[in-house]
């Protein structure tokens, strides 16, 4: 199949994992020619030579023969699901002849009715380059809210100032995972998580798990708390109601120096701003005086009372959270979460002990508070109607003990960092520094206008990921008048048939999509709408330019970090990477020189090393130059094909960085009432209906539609979990890992708690159909097991999928996001613009 | 070397530590080439315990490397013998695939090799696989060999190399400053049905 290499050739070549967005360093083990072993690389800061189940697994996708070989065209005009494409083979220089006439065509007329489909997250830098210098600022990344959520990012970015959060399990001595299997299964670095998360429990930390599926992220837990969907937010405003009004424990002076809490709020819920200088008004209760919250006279900051300023009443935005919260009893969570009220009452009496308020540890020779305490939450917790507050109650916890930014609390994820940090605005709130967020971060709010893009971004003036959105303005053009029309598409690396929801409703969106070029390893569920194919190469077989994506983080006290993917071996039929397609097309439509201005602005190279855009490069030479730029003439391209990648140590204080910088967190989230008044006042302009209601300032937990749904046979929740031998819906057709979930009791089933089980007289084995309260149907083979709250049935998500490119992957357990509609309004978190996951079910045995 | 001590290879494995991510599985396979359905290491997974008080048990499992190995008594050929550092092989040339050893293993970790399928059946083998099935001779009963190919390299097993959690230790059981005879001598360990007397070399620390 493939040329063989030199005889007697054995070598190990360091590289950048791809089998999850994280970009672990690896060692490939090159013998003869063939890719035969592969390990963490252990001189890296990154990964520290550990590597997970599903980047092990890499040399089955490498080779695996269902892989695209060569350019494809549809000869098939007709579209649709279970519809052959009927694929002719044709040559690159074909391929790239249709498609660059296409974009030309559409360059010139309109280049914003081009939309790129990509969830790479390891080439975005350049991908959204490219899309810049194109000229469209569409890129649809298919789940909105389905992977990280969508108000992850928002509250990361007012919180953390960064893109994500993780828990300090260096420090911590007790932390409680909302609906999420981070450190074991989800999210970022698993392969250094995993021995993270076993160090600190043989430390003897407590872990305490809620979430309704006792799965990989609570089967080590000392507690695994059940819990009844999309009601979270509720367990998390009881713990902190217990904590403020019961218990009395928060953290007075992190309260005072680090939140929004002592500014003063009149009775229209505004900042009291000072008249000359705009600036939010505190009261200093030693000289009973309101001053602005920079003032340097200010001797102390009263969180409590009422004060009068000119002739209006105004109390500190603490003390109406602290009343706010009081109507979060734990007996009435009982009754929203299905957990005991005892229960609720003991979590928060020992995370607020655990924080030890008031204690300092000493690391690198600095002090810092010492707070080992976190709530971490992840998608699971969020992916509902009200995610913004789902999410903000959860991060309060951890907030009001100030365990936040300080050892053995939660951190962003590189917010600090050798040459950046986060700064604040004219309000002395947190600003996230433009390393993590390159565009606008979600703070401060983006001016509200009239949507121009299929996202309708302009009309979430906080919200981050609002993917789905591109679905319900195209179902809908006539409400939404985006005064665009959808092209053509370019899909790489993401597969929105199965990871968004309903598949036909996003079928009906691809359908209306003139033309689709698709650039792919395989030909999934969505490329078999694409007119036209292009073979991918897989990551062992290219370079990657910084896979590692300093924006997202890096874990623990992680080094800032540049790192290399490089070929390891080639394939032996024409596969380019997709970097070499763009810039093929960039030549043949005819904006290269533009896109070398571009990258030498973005790159920000220095002379000699700038880009001439009289010339042509190829992909390895703007790596050179840009390496070359950026760390010096000896940092060539050679240099990190031989070493792999470049750490600069970052300091304890880039780390636990919260005393050294002044920008407060808005727990009052006072800038969401005339962030919601604009967006009213447009969408009314504008002639749609839209529900400001979730634009307040005060964290409150609101049930979702599913918690809504009351016809008695709809009595189950559906909620989707994460496999841990799999990455989204990629790697399902790597036949090791398929292998691991084929044997696995659950997830080729759908899994349902004994008791609820013979209640319906159901048992092992049975089959079922599933109808989701909107009568979207799924079928699937019942397992029953304990580990389940019993008012749910629980579903590996992306399962079940039907691509005949994708053999292995094919007909193996159910789809999830089947039962899950995206043209349902109500079903975006008009915040966040994160999309519900639940959903209430009733079943049925065939 | 006369008078030169060979090592007792030993695993011990912290079942406090796992999470049963089957890293390992994966990692056998890879260093290995196992073929479809057959893998030499591979975790038992346990559901113990009622709503919603639940624990998940996962229980690593591989050849044993017993020092009382029923299989190298069962063997009819001489094939399956321990090696001068106390691993259980088998000498594949003498091999003739009869099973009894597979019978005679209680921890049923022995596999016979039949004829090589690619995991991507009907495609014939790929370049991987080709290489890696190689070392496989068709019609025999293998296993676990604690990777020695790699103890010769100076590596660890692939699987205690590979594992996320640390959870897995290798090592001389009669060099007492080893990981595995501390934890040995010191530690609450058990072996796999140790009432049967087979002695096994892999130790679990409890969970």
């Amino acid at each position: 199949m493939r040329s063989a290499g030199k005889e007697g050739e054995n070598v190990w070549i360091p590289t950048t994992c791809r089998m999850c967005y994280t970009g672990c360093s690896v060692l490939v083990n090159r013998v003869n020619g063939v890719a035969r072993r592969i390990r963490g690389n252990p001189d890296s800061p990154l990964n520290l030579g550990k590597m997970c189940t599903r980047g092990i697994a890499a040399l089955m996708t490498l080779y695996d023969p269902n892989r695209v070989r060569t350019p494809l065209k549809r000869t098939n005009p007709e579209k649709g699901i279970g519809i052959d494409p009927k694929w002719a083979e044709i040559t690159w220089e074909e391929a790239l002849h249709t498609v660059a006439e296409k974009f030309k065509r559409i360059r010139e007329t309109d280049p914003k009715g081009l939309v790129l489909c990509s969830l790479d997250h390891t080439q975005l830098e350049q991908i959204t380059l490219w899309m810049r210098v194109f000229g469209t600022p569409h890129r649809f990344a298919g789940g909105g809210g389905i992977y990280c959520g969508g108000a992850q990012h928002p509250i990361c970015a007012w919180v953390h100032g960064a893109f994500t959060q993780e828990a300090d399990l260096d420090h911590c001595n007790y932390l409680i995972l909302f609906g999420t299997q981070q450190f074991s299964s989800s999210r970022m670095f698993v392969s250094r998580g995993i021995g993270w998360m076993t160090k600190a429990r043989e430390r003897g930390m407590k872990l305490v798990v809620v979430d309704p599926i006792c799965n990989k992220g609570a089967e080590k837990a000392d507690e695994w708390i059940p819990i009844r969907p999309g009601t979270d937010g509720a367990l998390a405003l009881a713990m902190v109601n217990v904590l403020l009004n019961d218990l009395g424990i928060y953290d007075v002076e992190f309260i005072k120096k680090y939140t929004n809490l002592p500014y003063l709020i009149g009775k229209d819920d505004l900042y009291v701003r000072d008249k000359e200088t705009g600036k939010p008004l505190v009261w200093d209760p030693v000289d009973s005086e309101a001053r602005t919250w920079d003032s340097p006279d200010i001797k102390d900051f009263a969180l409590e009372g009422t004060f009068t300023i000119g002739n209006k009443e105004a109390r500190p935005a603490f003390q109406i959270f602290k009343e706010h919260v009081r109507s979060y009893s734990p007996e009435r969570a009982f009754e929203i979460t299905t957990v005991p009220a005892g229960t609720i009452r003991r979590i928060a009496r020992e995370f607020g002990e655990a924080a030890r308020i008031g204690s300092s540890i000493a690391i690198d020779g600095k002090v810092f508070p010492y707070r080992p305490v976190g709530a971490l939450w992840g998608k699971g917790a969020q992916g509902h109607q009200h995610a913004l507050h789902q999410g903000m109650a959860m991060e309060a916890l951890s907030i009001i003990v100030g365990a936040i930014e300080v050892p053995g609390g939660l951190y962003g994820g590189n917010s600090a960092g050798p040459n950046w940090g986060p700064s604040e605005d004219r309000d002395g709130l947190l600003i996230s520094s433009s390393v993590v967020y390159p565009g606008a971060p979600p703070y401060p709010p983006h001016p509200v206008k009239a949507p121009e893009t299929f996202d309708l971004e302009d009309l979430f003036p906080v919200g981050w990921h609002t993917y789905q959105m591109y679905v319900l303005t195209q179902l809908n053009k006539e409400k939404y008048k985006v005064p665009h029309q959808w092209e053509a598409m370019l899909l790489y690396y993401n597969n929105p048939m199965m990871n968004m929801g309903n598949p036909k409703e996003v079928a009906e969106v691809l359908k209306q999509i003139p033309f689709i070029a698709a650039h792919a390893l395989f030909i999934d569920e969505t490329v078999e709408f694409a007119d036209i194919v292009f073979p991918d190469t897989f990551y062992l077989e290219r370079f990657d330019l910084f896979p590692n994506m300093a924006w997202i983080g890096m874990p623990g006290r992680s080094p800032a970090f540049w790192q290399i993917r490089q070929p390891v071996v080639k394939p032996d039929f024409d596969a380019r990477p997709f970097h070499d397609l763009l810039l093929e097309l960039t030549e043949r439509i005819g904006f290269l020189p533009d896109f070398y201005r571009a990258w030498n602005n973005k790159m920000e190279l220095k002379e000699p090393y700038r880009l001439d855009p009289t010339r042509k490069y190829s992909f390895e030479e703007l790596m050179d130059h840009t390496f070359k730029s950026k760390f010096g003439s000896e940092h060539n391209l050679e240099w990190f094909r031989k070493n792999g990648f470049i750490a600069i140590p970052r300091a304890v204080e880039q780390l636990y960085w919260r005393p050294f910088y002044k920008g407060r967190i808005p727990l009052y989230m006072e800038f969401l009432k005339p962030a919601g008044e604009e967006v009213r006042r447009v969408t009314h302009e504008i002639g749609i209906h839209w529900d400001i209601s979730d634009y307040q300032p005060l964290v409150e937990w609101k049930p979702c539609t599913a918690y809504r749904e009351k016809r008695s046979d709809f009595d189950l929740y559906a909620s989707s979990y994460k496999a841990y031998m799999d990455t989204f819906s990629v790697t399902q057709e790597n036949p090791w890992l398929q292998e691991l979930a084929t044997k696995h009791p659950w997830i080729h089933n759908v899994i349902i708690n004994d008791e609820t089980a013979n209640r319906k007289g159901l048992k092992d084995g049975d089959v079922i159909t599933i109808e989701s309260m909107h009568g979207l149907k799924v079928k699937g083979k019942i397992r029953l097991t304990q580990g389940i709250h019993p008012e749910v049935i629980g579903i590996a998500s992306n399962y079940g999928q039907w691509a005949k490119g994708k053999p292995i992957a094919k007909g193996k357990g159910t789809h999830d996001n089947s039962l899950l509609p995206i043209n349902v309004e109500e079903r975006t978190d008009w915040v966040s613009g994160n999309l519900d996951l639940c959903t209430k079910v009733r079943i049925t045995r065939d | 070397m006369w008078g030169a001590k060979m090592p007792l290879y030993v695993m011990v494995i912290d079942l406090k530590k796992c999470i049963g991510c089957e890293a390992c599985a994966v990692a056998c396979k890879m260093e290995n080439a196992t073929p479809p359905g057959i893998s030499w290491c591979h975790v038992l997974r346990e559901e113990r315990g009622s709503f919603p008080h639940v624990r998940i048990f996962n229980l690593p499992a591989a050849c044993n490397h017993c020092a009382e190995a029923p299989c190298e008594k069962a063997c009819p050929t001489g094939a399956t013998y321990r090696n001068r550092d106390g691993i259980v092989l088998i000498e594949s040339s003498k091999c003739i695939g009869c099973r009894t050893c597979m019978t005679a293993c209680p921890y049923k970790v022995r596999y016979l090799m039949k004829r090589e399928v690619s995991y991507f059946s009907p495609e014939p083998l790929n370049p991987y696989e080709v290489m890696g099935y190689a070392q496989h001779e068709r019609g025999t009963v293998q296993k676990c060999t604690f990777c020695a190919h790699r103890l010769e390299e100076g590596m660890k097993p692939a699987c205690v190399e590979l594992c996320p959690a640390e959870a897995r230790y290798f090592g001389d059981l009669d060099d007492p400053e080893s990981d595995v005879s501390k934890m040995v001598k010191e530690r609450h360990v058990h072996q796999l049905l140790q009432e049967m007397g087979t002695d096994p070399h892999v130790y679990y620390l409890s969970a």
